[in-house]
């Protein structure tokens, strides 16, 4: 039992950690100097590594041991960041991965000849003693600074000794001179190979009443890049993570009676509040928990609308009696209150899409390395934040539409050199809320897509007649997301098998979101997605069907119309047609499909909603319309069976069960299709 | 010595149990009286109306909002292919708990909460008519009352629901 409990917390915490090797390692790459992302890195493995050994599995323990060497070499400049060194790295991550995954599926890891491999090679990188290149900023020539500490008018009551100060600078370089000119001015002068910021640590004990201002000088001139200290807690914090022992210049303070005891556990406590307010300020809850939270607010709030109904009802009744105003405001409030409670139950399932487009970061430098190109993915508003649910489905589609930039989208250095492009193509990956959606970009700055070559394909498969001249460049680009359609000229192994556009757009449909597209040739192509904010809140419209009321996505809506007579025409007497301005649509019974009684027959008398699905329209007649409505979902197989057509359940305003319509598979029944 | 008084309670609390039998929640369709095991049956409530399931056997009449729950309802009657009654306040239908799906039944009307040992269950006989006994646990036998024991989990074997919505694809 206890062994389950500390596997289930190794995997949990594993899973960040792979993703932070991952992003770290793939970062690092561009940035090959940045030792804070090498110990970023190494903290990665290392807490893999201890989580391991606490679970038991030694494997896992041995085999990233030889991970944290590396890194460990890195660390102390005993090793350089080499390209093959990241990429066996990553290899690494991969295998670690792979263990993980073996974990949760069967508790154990088998021995694999590749691991061994992959170890091997690490191996083998540890013994490259490489020499350092010079070029290090961080082991710098000597410079020369000038320290001066200057006493504030009032300071002088503080009985300054500067001496433990000069013995703390003269630990980090030489001392050439110290200058005392009057009681309240020092003139240190330093030869040192620190950086700067090694010498502003030194002070940050250092009461407000003294100036100090480091100055570096070469030669005589004075270089006018001047530094006041701060003692804030910004520095507090680059203090806390830097090497230096800052309690021993507290110590030396407080023995020298510089600063006060409680000053100094102040200062201490402060770095350590630091340190916790980083690691304390999430939790992990079950997502269950959450769903139930979710389920229960929005019980709470048709409980509460009913109530509220109710009391309408009695106000009405007794309109000269005040208590029933009073109920009304009451109830009113509470409603408003429980309103706004849903609200923010519905934020706690809200993440940050940053973590799933890091991701990416790792994709495309794999295969833009396999394809030899050379590609930089950016990112914008990783902030924006996600219902859970939509995020981790929206994993596959992304990687997808990324997958087809890099290998179709983006030229080679080469071609792109011919014209007169940067070498290095880009994607943007960018995200954005705008009112109830959150929108999702995509785009390259590559070739652009090819119209012709969509025409052609899309003839050889029947999906148009002619050459397509009778479309507009909006169809041709949306034929994309037709089963069937590529344009890639030879077939990798990522992508131009021309499946794949078709099911990303499902998915997103299933996600009740849209994808749009536009392509200038030449200078590249974006993708559109347009998503719910979540997926326990659909935006509805409400329709009555005879005695039944039924909930369609108001996302699939594009119209509501009510025909003429003259509008209607069928065909072979029996399928039935809708003009909608200038288009025939086909008509879909909803009363028919699913065998409801209703009197109302006549389309001319009913109404009709103009839907759209996978970029194909029809018609659907209803008998009225009742208006909009935000509904909470519930699944209907949690106690029954999925009903083909129903996407879930809600709850109306009166307490009554109302259907969702799954307009996507509606389409398909309706046409017999599977 | 402890593990004995643990033995002591074990058989009393068998002896009480089987003093009483098992529990069974009674309940009339069309004058047949019927139990079900009490340990399934969460709550009885009674009828306000369903929302209508499209293209699920007719048995299933729909399903009802319990405090925030989406619950599908069948009707007994049609199961048994018995005539139908029209719905009024006094139907009601009792909420049971199946292989951990919650489920409503409509009968008649509630009778009584009755105990019934192994020897007052007798086997399900053969019939004459053409009569499907595959739900039926057993008959129970108490002074003047005949009750027919249903098999809760086989009246409600979703495979028949499913059935019948991969008819509709």
């Amino acid at each position: 039992m206890l062994d389950n409990k500390l596997a289930n917390m190794f995997l949990m915490e594993i899973e960040e950690m792979i993703v932070e090797l991952e992003e770290g390692l793939v970062s690092l790459e561009k940035n090959p100097l940045n030792y804070g992302l090498i110990n970023q890195i190494f903290r990665a493995a290392h807490t893999i590594k201890g989580g391991a050994g606490m679970a038991g599995y030694f494997l896992i323990v041995d085999f990233v041991h030889v991970m944290e060497d590396i890194l460990d070499k890195l660390r102390s400049k005993k090793l350089t960041v080499t390209k093959e060194m990241i990429s066996e790295l990553l290899k690494a991550v991969d295998v670690v991965k792979q263990m993980k995954n073996e974990i949760s599926s069967k508790d154990s890891i088998d021995e694999n000849p590749s691991y061994q491999i992959i170890q091997d090679n690490l191996k083998k990188l540890l013994q490259n003693k490489e020499e350092i290149k010079e070029s290090l900023p961080e082991i710098l020539v000597e410079k020369q600074y000038e320290i001066i500490l200057k006493l504030k008018p009032d300071g002088l009551k503080l009985n300054f000794d500067p001496n433990p100060l000069i013995e703390e600078i003269s630990k980090i370089g030489k001392i050439t001179s110290v200058i005392n000119p009057d009681p309240t001015l020092w003139n240190i002068l330093l030869k040192t190979k620190e950086p700067i910021s090694a010498i502003k640590n030194i002070f940050l004990f250092i009461s407000d009443d003294i100036s100090i201002t480091i100055q570096e000088i070469s030669g005589n001139a004075v270089i006018p890049a001047k530094a006041e200290i701060q003692s804030d807690s910004t520095t507090l914090e680059k203090k806390a993570e830097a090497n230096f022992s800052d309690k021993k210049i507290g110590e030396i303070l407080l023995e020298e009676g510089k600063i006060t005891e409680d000053v100094l556990q102040d200062a201490l406590s402060k770095q350590v509040s630091f340190r916790e307010s980083k690691s304390s300020s999430f939790i992990r809850v079950d997502t269950e928990k959450l769903d139930k939270l979710v389920n229960l607010v929005g019980e709470l709030v048709t409980g509460v609308s009913q109530i509220s109904g109710a009391a309408h009802r009695v106000k009405e009744k007794y309109i000269a009696d005040t208590d029933s105003d009073d109920l009304v405001t009451s109830i009113e409030s509470l409603d408003q209150i429980s309103r706004d409670l849903q609200e923010q139950v519905m934020l706690v399932r809200m993440v940050p899409v940053e973590f799933t487009f890091n991701r990416f970061q790792r994709l495309v430098r794999d295969i833009a390395n396999e394809l030899g190109k050379k590609i930089n993915l950016e990112m914008s508003g990783t902030e924006t934040e996600l219902d859970k649910n939509v995020i981790e489905r929206l994993s596959d589609p992304l990687n997808h539409l990324i997958r087809n930039c890099v290998d179709h989208g983006i030229e080679t250095p080469e071609e792109r050199r011919r014209f007169g492009k940067d070498e290095t193509g880009k994607i943007f990956l960018k995200a954005m809320q705008k009112g109830g959606n959150i929108i999702i970009e995509i785009s390259d700055d590559g070739k652009g897509i090819n119209r012709a070559k969509i025409c052609e394909a899309a003839r050889k498969n029947g999906l148009i007649a002619g050459d397509g001249s009778q479309l507009t460049d909006n169809q041709i680009l949306n034929l994309i997301f037709e089963p069937g359609i590529s344009t890639a000229e030879k077939i990798t192994d990522l992508s131009g098998r021309g499946v794949g556009m078709d099911v990303v757009r499902r998915n997103i449909e299933d996600l009740r979101g849209r994808i749009d597209i536009s392509s200038i040739v030449g200078k590249g192509t974006t993708f559109t997605i347009w998503l719910p904010l979540t997926l326990a809140i659909i935006d509805g419209m409400n329709v009555q069907v005879g005695t039944e009321i039924l909930t369609v996505p108001l996302l699939s809506i594009i119209e509501q119309i009510r025909p003429k007579k003259k509008d209607i025409k069928t065909v072979e007497g029996k399928g039935e047609l809708v003009n909608v301005r200038g288009t025939y649509f086909p008509l879909v019974r909803l009363h028919e499909l699913f065998h409801f009684q209703t009197d109302y027959i006549d389309p001319t008398k009913a109404l009709v909603l103009v839907l759209e699905s996978e970029g194909r329209h029809f018609c659907l007649m209803v008998d009225n319309v009742l208006g909009e409505q935000q509904a909470v979902i519930k699944a209907l197989d949690k106690n029954f069976i999925k009903i083909d057509g129903i996407s879930g359940a809600t709850i109306l305003g009166d307490g009554k069960i109302s259907l969702i319509l799954d307009i996507h598979r509606l389409e398909k029944i309706a046409f017999n299709k599977t | 010595m402890k593990d004995d008084t643990y033995d002591y309670i074990d058989d009393t609390f068998d002896n009480m149990v089987s003093s009483e039998g098992d529990q069974y929640v009674t309940f009339t369709v069309a004058e047949e009286e019927y139990g079900i095991d009490i340990l399934q049956v969460q709550e009885i409530i009674s009828y306000k109306g369903f929302t209508k399931i499209p293209n699920v056997s007719s048995f299933v009449k729909g399903v009802l909002n319990l405090r925030g729950a989406v619950v599908p309802v069948i009707d007994l009657r049609i199961k048994f292919k018995m005539e139908e009654k029209k719905y009024n306040k006094y139907t009601v239908i009792v909420i049971v708990v199946v292989s951990g799906k919650t489920m409503g039944i409509i009968v008649d009307a509630v009778s009584d909460v009755v105990g019934l040992n192994k020897n007052e269950i007798q086997p399900t006989p053969e019939f004459a008519a053409k009569i499907n006994t595959d739900f039926i646990k057993g008959m129970g036998k108490k002074k003047d009352s005949f009750i027919i024991l249903l098999d809760i989990e086989k009246i409600l074997s979703f495979e028949e629901f499913q059935q019948v919505s991969a008819i509709i694809k």
